[in-house]
C-alpha cells in the first residue's frame, strides 16, 4: 500500500477508498453522508464476502468494520481484508455492544468506536487510519 | 456316627449298626477320627477304652474343646471289670462332664443300638439348637450390615447433594455404587428425553472409551427397566445388549435400577458380575434406593445448570437487544447530524437529503418502537402475565406481502417468494403481533441461510388460515428440536456463530398460542426449516 494524502475534506481523485462494512442498509447510509462530506470516498459493503470483492477491485485505505456482521465474524472479515489488502490494513471497529476493546484487540484494529457515534468523532478516527498507513 | 479304632470288633460293629438303619464309618486311626470329628464328620463317637495314652490325650482334646452348643455323645466299650474311673482319659473326660456312655462287654446287640440311637437322638437335638443359634447370628450379621449399608446410603446421599458439577456428580455416583454393592463393574446411563438412547456418562470396570457410547432406548434391558419403573437383573446377557467389559471378557450378570422421579425418565445404573449370580434383596433395595436419591441429586444439578443457562441467555439477551437499539439510534443520530452540517455548510437543507433523512429516521424509530414493544412483551411473558391483544380484521397476504418486501429489500443474496394461494385471507387478529412473528420467522430464515429461496406461504384450510416459511437454511440439529420455543434457546450449530437474542421463537410461539393457534417447525440440519402457522379464522373481535 503506498502512502497516502488525506486532507481536511478536500478531494483528490488518485487517493485510497473508505470501505464501510455494516450489515445495516441505514447505518451504512449515515456513516456514508458522515464521510462523504468528509471529502472522503466511500465503498460499502453489507457482508464479508461483499467486502471481499469491493476490496478486490478496489483497495481501500481505511476499514470501518461492524464487528457484529451476520454470518461471518468481524474477525474474519478483518482477517480475510488483511489477505487482500496486506497486514497493516488500518481496520476501525465500530460495534453496538460492550466488549469493542476485546473485539477491537482481536480483530488487530487501530482503534473503535460505540455506536451511536459522533460523526466528527468518526471522521476523526478515520483520519488517524490514514495518518497511521 | 464315627467309629475310632475298635479293633477287629470295628467290622462287627459296623454291620451291627448297618443293620439297625444307623449309618457308620470304620476310622482307620485315632488321627482320622479326630479329624473327623473336628470337622463335624460324626455325631456320635464308638470307641474303646483301650488307648494309648497319647492316642487318648487328642481324642479329649477334641471332645473338650466343642463349640456350645455341641457336646458329641460318646459311647465307650471297655473289659469287663474295668471301671471307667481307672481309665485315666475316660476318667478326664467324666470329669469335664463330657457326654460318655460306658457300656461293659459283652454288650448285647440291642443294648448297643439302643444306645446309640439314644445317642443319635441327643445329637439330633443339638443339631436343632445349633441350627438356632446360626439363625440369630445370620439374622445380627444381616441386620448390622443393613444398618452399616443404610448409614452408608445416607452418607453418599448427603454427599450427592454436595456436588453442583454434572461431571464431578456422575463420577461419584457410580463410584458410590462400587462401595455399595461391593462391585466392581458400574455404569451409569442417562436420557436427555425420554424417547432417547441412553447415553453412557460414567462406569467403572468397563472397557476404556465407553463413556459417550449409547445404550438402545428400546432393547436394552435399562429400557425395559425404566419401563417398567423397578430393578430387574439377568444372567448371562440373554437378549439384552451390554457394553463391553474391560479386557472384552462376556457379562455373566446385569442388574439394572432405573433413575426415575414421579414424572420424569432420568436414565438407568447398571451393576455387572462377571459370573452368574442371584441378587440378593438387600441389594435389590439397596441399589433402588440409591437410584432415588440419584434422580433428586440429578434434577437438582439439572435445575440449577438450567437456571445458571436462562441468567447467561438473559445476559446475552439483553446485550444482544442494547445492540440492536444502538444501530436505530446511530441512524438518528447520524441522520441529524447531517442535516445540522449541511445547513451550517450550505445554509439550506437540500430536499433529496431531507427525504432520505426523514425517511431513515420515521423508519429507524419504527424499529425502535417495534424492539421495545417486543421487549415489553418479553418482560410480560417473563412474568407468568399473558399479552393482551389487540385484535382486528387483519388481511394475512396483504400482510405477508409488506414483510416479504421489506426483507426483500434488504437481502440481495436471497430470493424470498409469496407463495398465496388465495388473494385476501381476512381474520380477527393482532396485526401488530403477527407483523412481529412473520418478521421473527424471516429474520431467522435469512439469518439462517446463506443464500438461496426462502418461499412464505399463505393458504387457508379448512377453518384455519395457514402462514409458512421455508427455508434451505442450516437447518436445526435433531437434540435441538425439542427445545425450539424454549426461551433464549438457541441451536449448537449457531452458538457462537450467530447473532440473536433467541427469544424470537418463544416469543412468537407464545403470540400464537394466544391467538388459539398452533405453531411448527421441522427441520433438518444441513437441509433447512419449516415452520408452520395456523390461525382461527373466526370473526370474534372481542380482545382477550
Amino acid at each position: 500500500m503506498g502512502p497516502t494524502n488525506v486532507s481536511n475534506g478536500v478531494n483528490e481523485s488518485n487517493r485510497l477508498p473508505v470501505l464501510v462494512v455494516d450489515d445495516d442498509a441505514d447505518v451504512r447510509q449515515v456513516l456514508c453522508w458522515a464521510l462523504e462530506d468528509a471529502g472522503f470516498d466511500v465503498l460499502t459493503a453489507p457482508d464479508g464476502p461483499t467486502a471481499f470483492a469491493q476490496a478486490e477491485l478496489r483497495p481501500p485505505g481505511v476499514v470501518v468494520l461492524d464487528h457484529g456482521l451476520p454470518s461471518t465474524d468481524g474477525t474474519h472479515v478483518a482477517v480475510g481484508l488483511r489477505r487482500i489488502c496486506g497486514e497493516h490494513l488500518p481496520i476501525l471497529i465500530v460495534t453496538a455492544d460492550g466488549r469493542a476493546a476485546e473485539k477491537a484487540q482481536r480483530a488487530g484494529a487501530y482503534a473503535f468506536l460505540h455506536k451511536p457515534f459522533d460523526d466528527a468523532v468518526l471522521v476523526a478516527a478515520v483520519r488517524r487510519g490514514f495518518a497511521t498507513s | 456316627m464315627i467309629l475310632a479304632p475298635l479293633g477287629r470288633d470295628g467290622a462287627l460293629a459296623e454291620q451291627i449298626l448297618c443293620r439297625a438303619g444307623i449309618h457308620a464309618s470304620v476310622c482307620a486311626g485315632v488321627t482320622e477320627a479326630c479329624d473327623g470329628l473336628g470337622g463335624g464328620a460324626g455325631a456320635v463317637l464308638l470307641t474303646q477304652e483301650a488307648f494309648s495314652l497319647e492316642t487318648a490325650g487328642r481324642v479329649v482334646d477334641v471332645l473338650l474343646d466343642q463349640p456350645t452348643w455341641s457336646d458329641i455323645p460318646v459311647v465307650v466299650l471297655v473289659g469287663a471289670g474295668v471301671l471307667p474311673q481307672r481309665v485315666p482319659y475316660l476318667r478326664t473326660l467324666l470329669d469335664a462332664g463330657a457326654n460318655v456312655t460306658v457300656l461293659e462287654r459283652p454288650v448285647p446287640t440291642t443294648t448297643l443300638v439302643s444306645t446309640l440311637q439314644a445317642a443319635l437322638r441327643a445329637r439330633l437335638r443339638q443339631y436343632q439348637v445349633r441350627d438356632q443359634f446360626d439363625a440369630i447370628a445370620r439374622a445380627e450379621a444381616d441386620e448390622r450390615r443393613a444398618l452399616d449399608r443404610a448409614r452408608h446410603l445416607q452418607e453418599l446421599t448427603v454427599q450427592l447433594g454436595l456436588n453442583l458439577d454434572t461431571s464431578v456428580l456422575f463420577a461419584k455416583i457410580v463410584d458410590a455404587v462400587v462401595v455399595l454393592l461391593d462391585v466392581t463393574i458400574v455404569g451409569l446411563y442417562l436420557l436427555e428425553r425420554p424417547d432417547a438412547d441412553f447415553e453412557s456418562v460414567a462406569s467403572r470396570g468397563l472397557a476404556p472409551g465407553q463413556v459417550g457410547t449409547r445404550l438402545p432406548r428400546r432393547s436394552s434391558l435399562a429400557g425395559r427397566a425404566v419401563d417398567q419403573r423397578r430393578f430387574l437383573a439377568v444372567n448371562n446377557g440373554d437378549g439384552v445388549v451390554l457394553p463391553r467389559l474391560l479386557g472384552d471378557s462376556p457379562v455373566g450378570a446385569v442388574a439394572v435400577a432405573p433413575i426415575l422421579t414421579e414424572d420424569h425418565q432420568l436414565g438407568a445404573i447398571e451393576v455387572y458380575s462377571r459370573s452368574p449370580r442371584d441378587w440378593e434383596s438387600d441389594d435389590v433395595e439397596l441399589l433402588t434406593a440409591f437410584a432415588a436419591a440419584v434422580a433428586v441429586a440429578l434434577t437438582n444439578v439439572r435445575h440449577l445448570e438450567r437456571e445458571q443457562q436462562e441468567i447467561e441467555a438473559r445476559d446475552d439477551f439483553l446485550a444482544a437487544a442494547s445492540h440492536d437499539l444502538k444501530n436505530p439510534l446511530t441512524v438518528i443520530r447520524g441522520s441529524i447530524q447531517m442535516l445540522e452540517r449541511t445547513r451550517a455548510r450550505t445554509g439550506d437543507l437540500p430536499r433529496e437529503r431531507l427525504d432520505m433523512s426523514i425517511r431513515t429516521i420515521s423508519g429507524s424509530a419504527a424499529r425502535m418502537t417495534a424492539l421495545i414493544d417486543e421487549l415489553l412483551d418479553v418482560a410480560r411473558l417473563r412474568m407468568g402475565n399473558s399479552l393482551v391483544l389487540e385484535k382486528s380484521p387483519t388481511d394475512l397476504v396483504a400482510l405477508a406481502g409488506r414483510l416479504v418486501a421489506i426483507h426483500q429489500s434488504a437481502s440481495e443474496k436471497h430470493a424470498i417468494v409469496l407463495d398465496a394461494s388465495v388473494p385476501q385471507l381476512v381474520g380477527v387478529w393482532d396485526e401488530r403481533r403477527l407483523e412481529r412473528v412473520l418478521d421473527n420467522l424471516l429474520s431467522n430464515a435469512i439469518k439462517y441461510s446463506p443464500g438461496g429461496e426462502i418461499r412464505v406461504g399463505v393458504g387457508r384450510d379448512g377453518e384455519s388460515a395457514v402462514l409458512s416459511v421455508q427455508d434451505r437454511g442450516i437447518g436445526i440439529p435433531e437434540a435441538d428440536l425439542p427445545h425450539v420455543f424454549d426461551r433464549f434457546r438457541r441451536g449448537a450449530n449457531v452458538l457462537g456463530r450467530i447473532d440473536g437474542t433467541g427469544i424470537g421463537l418463544a416469543a412468537a410461539a407464545q403470540i400464537i398460542r394466544e391467538h388459539t393457534g398452533s405453531i411448527d417447525l421441522h427441520s433438518r440440519e444441513g437441509e433447512g426449516t419449516l415452520v408452520t402457522v395456523r390461525l382461527p379464522l373466526s370473526t370474534d373481535l372481542e380482545s382477550r
